[in-house]
């Protein structure tokens, strides 16, 4: 019942903000001007280098986008991707884990490990590591969402969309920046940013951040905050135009991150209390160049990126007061990516853009699971006693390691070419993409410990009756390749209105990248050593580890909508998707342990989007979406159950976000007063595959008021302010389950200078 | 002239059509051995047999021709006296499975004759990660000895049924790999089941060593018993998966049906291909 009540009341925000608050305002309040009216639509001008790849125009490119703009971002504090989650329709990243976790679900399509399904570009600057894509950002210019398959354009794991976010560059702002924020938790944010413009054509941005959050939930056992977390980040963009035609942007950025672990509870207690330690760890340095060249007729771009990842996971991996096993993860990573794109800038009816694209990326990981005491006694020797009670084994000592150590190269090459033209009021378009990648994978796993083995076929009179060591020093090398074609083909027509509209029909295909999931690495170590007890079948290590690439293809309509003079901005798509060769977790043929990650699966989805933003005056502006997705699987056998016609896991049905806010002129130091007020709908999420245990529908109430001066702003802030009990994971180890809860409500202020 | 010419021209067409059809051109021919073997005789007169050890057969198989060539021994209750060879038997292959046969065929070498000879070869396939081949060997020596090859080693597929005493619920199962391994000297066998299932849900288990079998041999083939024994895995006994009242009946050009009682609950029924030996 009370998801139900969320549901509605949620629903009921989202219909005020776009249908009562416009009817009051428009009885006494001017009109938005112009120039607040151009803002609705975003539009590249001369000192945005970035958006290489987009249209002039992107409100009316041919696809489901999003476009966060720095105006809300202040407003709803965004300073994190995770932030944008359910702003955009169907578009959904869990808060939960740590930084490392970044688990993206965008119209029923989803990755929890290994490879995403959404792309991530920092000022044009890909990121290769979805492990990476949590930090903090702050002086965000504008974020765009695309939904639907990139692949085209953008290539590897854009099959379900793409997110640019774009910072602030020097030439369009000049000036300093202070913000410092306090809120319950208790937590800090502070940034300090310089814009310096050394001439019309040289700018300089340095940009400092900090903050501090102790946590929201407490481990019982340990006695501190299980989410606590400490980072920073450092950043320095040079934007110079050496002349007319050439463009030059280089953003180096530099991350550190310290967080003290996963707030886990389980199921059975409600409680988080676990007894090893857990943290993640990460320093992250990424420097991005961009160069364009603009001449009459086409222009050349080049984006050259460097990307460094240092980070050290550590778990207690059956998140309980036992000593049962705990897993590190230690990796380095560097990566290198050069984009070469040729745009044709002609304002003929043709226009073509073509592209070549390739990255390597070097990574070595260590990663150890280390079996303790109670995992030794309940996974290990119980398992093999219960099968042979007559000769018992005892082990040698009550911690052990498994040590798995990696080196993965990854690297890639694409061809990418589009063409479109325009015909009066219809546009035809036609992207082709090759795109080759090869990934190896080379492991040593070791392990050195024994067990003896006990002969009591006389319960009185027990005895040894051998021992046995177990010494494995496996080395291995395993390698695929991978050649994907990637088309899409748009049509859309040009709606005979003032403001610019349009509608359009797109197909496009979509691709995530297969390779060699390094976590199963273990469960192979732990399945050779039961076998080397007589119990269970040696796995194959490429059949276990390795998993080919997920492919879909995507059909949608849709429309882009401004009238009003623009005040009214609405964005409408319906979609299908089928998703073949899904990357899935399940059980090898005739065992019951283990698990292997294998390409198993056929996924269908389905549904709608809706989004609108609504400026009818100075005073009052609205902006919501909802988008609802129906994603079932085909085709899904794991080797003990059938879940075909099931609903996809972790991917939620619905995503629902609404948020008004008026602005109250004053005169003096005081300019504005600004209050909004904001929610955020998710639900229902399935939390496994058997559709067993899910979380509701709920609402997130948010509210801020903002009084602002000439040069200075004061907000008061609050987020999820009823309250609300919810989930934003569920998962199961060892046969336990665990949810990590949402965060609760919480306040805040924010102040912030410009000067 | 003109004879010479026109003769000359004759000799060279005539040349040119033998060349053609010329003992030079090459036949698609492959060459194979009988896995490491033994062999059991029986004297068709007393009824008497016994164990030849590491006997071989060697065979050609001619595909353009459909002939074999055949190098066998001469094996008598006296033991292998050397070795018979013959050419142009005919041979008959499955192109679908790629098997040859040769059967009731006769080969001579002077006074020793080897009749109704039945070889059949399989190509090499891969059992459980083991890469194996099979042949099956058997014929008569001067009419008065019967000869069967018998590999040391089987390695053999299966189809598995397992009854549940207990409920009746029955468990067919494909997957499970039997290799029998005998030992011609002292008539002991073992038996390694791998990829054991006796019932859904059953924890997979490692190889399941039966040792400790006796083999008693025959006209082309053998019989395997024992009415009780602890399986082993992994060199370790394991009491709990008591076997008993196991017998496994072997025609070894054709199937060996094994039946066995497991833990006192389950009745194991397996039909095995004894066609393979590990390379």
């Amino acid at each position: 019942m009370t998801h139900i009540y969320n549901f509605i009341t949620g629903l009921l925000v989202v219909v005020l903000t776009t249908l009562i608050a416009p009817c009051t305002a428009l009885a006494s309040e001017r009109e938005a001007s112009g120039e607040e009216r151009d803002s609705m639509r975003v539009m590249l001008d001369e000192v945005t280098v970035t958006a290489i790849k987009q249209a002039p125009d992107i409100s009316l490119q041919p696809a489901a986008l999003t476009v966060v703009n720095d105006e809300e971002v202040r407003r709803l504090n965004i300073v994190t991707m995770k932030d944008v989650s359910e702003i955009a329709p169907n578009f959904y990243i869990p808060d939960y884990g740590t930084r490392m976790t970044s688990s993206i679900y965008v119209r029923g399509i989803g990755a929890r490990i290994d490879q995403p399904v959404v792309g991530l570009n920092v000022d044009n600057v890909p990121f290769l590591n979805k492990d990476n894509y949590d930090f903090d950002l702050p002086d965000i210019e504008r974020i765009e969402v695309l939904r639907g398959p990139q692949s085209t354009l953008y290539g590897r794991n854009t099959m379900g969309g793409q997110i640019n976010i774009y910072t602030l560059s020097p030439l369009a702002w000049q000036g300093s920046r202070v913000m410092a924020e306090t809120g319950s938790g208790p937590t800090m944010r502070m940034a300090i940013s310089h814009y310096q413009m050394f001439n019309p054509r040289l700018g300089m941005a340095f940009v400092g951040y900090f903050n501090y959050c102790d946590g929201f939930f407490t481990n019982k056992y340990r006695g501190y905050k299980a989410d606590g977390e400490k980072s920073g980040s450092l950043r320095w963009k040079t934007s110079w135009k050496p002349n007319s035609r050439l463009r030059l942007e280089n953003t180096a950025a530099f991350t550190l991150s310290r967080q003290s672990g996963y707030p886990y509870e389980y199921i059975e207690s409600g409680e988080i209390n676990y007894n090893d330690t857990c943290y993640y760890r990460r320093n992250a340095f990424t420097d991005g160049l961009t160069v364009r060249w603009g001449g009459e007729r086409f222009s050349l771009s080049s984006i050259t990126s460097v990307q460094y990842i240092d980070d050290n996971m550590t778990l207690d991996q059956d998140f309980l007061p036992l000593e049962y096993f705990t897993l590190q993860q230690m990796r380095h990573e560097w990566a290198v990516t050069q984009d070469f794109v040729a745009r044709s800038s002609n304002k003929g009816p043709y226009h073509w853009l073509g592209g070549l694209f390739g990255f390597y990326k070097h990574t070595k990981m260590e990663a150890p699971v280390v079996f303790k005491d109670h995992g030794i006694t309940r996974l290990i020797e119980d398992k093999r006693n219960e099968a042979n009670p007559d000769y018992p084994i005892r082990w040698d000592s009550r911690q052990f390691e498994l040590g798995s150590d990696f080196t993965q190269p990854v690297w890639g090459l694409a061809l990418y070419h589009q063409s479109d033209i325009d015909l009066g009021a219809w546009n035809f378009a036609l992207g082709l993409r090759l795109d080759y990648e090869h990934a190896s994978l080379k492991y040593s796993s070791h392990c050195d410990t024994g067990y003896t083995i006990l002969n009591a076929s006389d319960p009185d009179n027990v005895t040894v009756y051998r021992h046995d060591a177990v010494k494995i020093d496996d080395q291995g090398r395993l390698s695929k390749h991978f050649l994907q074609f990637l088309p899409k083909m748009t049509v859309s027509y040009r709606l005979p209105m003032t403001s610019a509209s349009d509608v359009y029909v797109s197909v496009g295909k979509g691709y995530k990248a297969g390779g060699f999931n390094t976590q199963m690495i273990s469960d192979v170590l732990q399945q050779r050593i039961m076998g080397l007890m007589g119990l269970g079948a040696a796995y194959d290590v490429d059949e276990i580890v390795g998993y080919k690439p997920e492919k879909s293809w995507n059909y949608e309509i849709g429309a882009h909508v401004t009238c009003a003079d623009g005040r009214i901005a609405t964005d409408l798509a319906a979609f299908w998707i089928d998703c073949r060769d899904q990357q899935l977790t399940m059980f090898p043929d005739g065992t019951t342990t283990g698990r292997i990650t294998t390409n198993a699966g056929r996924t269908r989805s389905y549904g709608v989007e809706f989004q609108i933003h609504y400026a009818m005056s100075d005073r009052w502006q609205a902006n919501a979406s909802y988008g609802y997705t129906n994603a079932t699987f085909r085709e899904f056998f794991n080797g003990k159950t059938d879940y075909a016609g099931k609903r996809v896991p972790y991917a939620p049905s619905n995503t629902m976000f609404g948020s008004l806010s008026y602005n109250i002129p004053f005169c003096g130091w005081v300019e504005r007063l600004t209050l909004n007020a904001n929610v955020r709908g998710i639900g229902d999420i399935y939390w496994d595959e058997d559709n067993s245990t899910h979380q509701p529908f709920y609402a997130l109430l948010g509210a801020s008021a903002t009084l602002q001066g000439p040069w200075w702003s004061l907000d008061v802030w609050g987020e999820n302010l009823t309250d609300t009990r919810y989930h934003t994971f569920c998962f199961q180890s060892i046969g336990n389950t665990f949810l990590q809860r949402g965060k609760p409500a919480r306040w805040g202020v924010t102040l912030r200078l410009e000067f | 002239m003109k004879s010479l010419s026109l003769l000359s021209l004759t000799v060279g067409a005539v040349m040119c059509l033998t060349s053609c059809g010329s003992d030079d051109a090459e036949h698609d021919t492959i060459t194979v051995s009988s896995p490491s073997c033994f062999c059991y005789v029986q004297d068709l007169t007393t009824g008497q047999g016994t164990t030849i050890p590491n006997v071989s057969a060697t065979a050609t198989f001619d595909r353009s021709e459909y002939k074999a060539s055949l190098r066998l021994p001469y094996v008598t209750t006296a033991g292998n006296l050397g070795y018979v060879s013959g050419d142009g038997l005919a041979l008959k292959i499955d192109t679908s499975t790629w098997e040859y046969k040769v059967t009731d065929a006769t080969i001579s070498s002077g006074s020793q004759t080897l009749s109704n000879i039945t070889v059949h070869y399989d190509q090499p396939t891969t059992i459980d990660g083991v890469d194996c081949e099979g042949m099956y060997v058997s014929y008569t020596v001067d009419s008065q000895y019967q000869v069967t090859f018998i590999p040391y080693t089987t390695m053999c597929t299966a189809t598995t049924e397992t009854l549940n005493t207990t409920d009746q619920s029955t468990f067919p199962t494909t997957k499970t790999v039997y290799t029998i391994t005998i030992e011609p000297t002292t008539n002991a066998a073992t038996l390694i089941v791998t990829n054991a299932a006796f019932a859904s849900g059953m924890p997979s288990l490692g190889a399941m060593t039966f040792g400790g079998l006796t083999a008693t041999f025959h006209n082309g083939g053998y019989v395997l018993s024992c009415d009780e024994l602890i399986p082993s895995i992994s060199d370790t006994p394991y009491p709990r998966y008591k076997i008993e009242d196991l017998e496994a009946t072997a025609h070894l050009d054709s199937q060996i049906k094994l039946t066995f009682r497991c833990m006192s609950v389950f009745k194991v029924d397996a039909y095995l291909t004894p066609t393979y030996s590990p390379m």
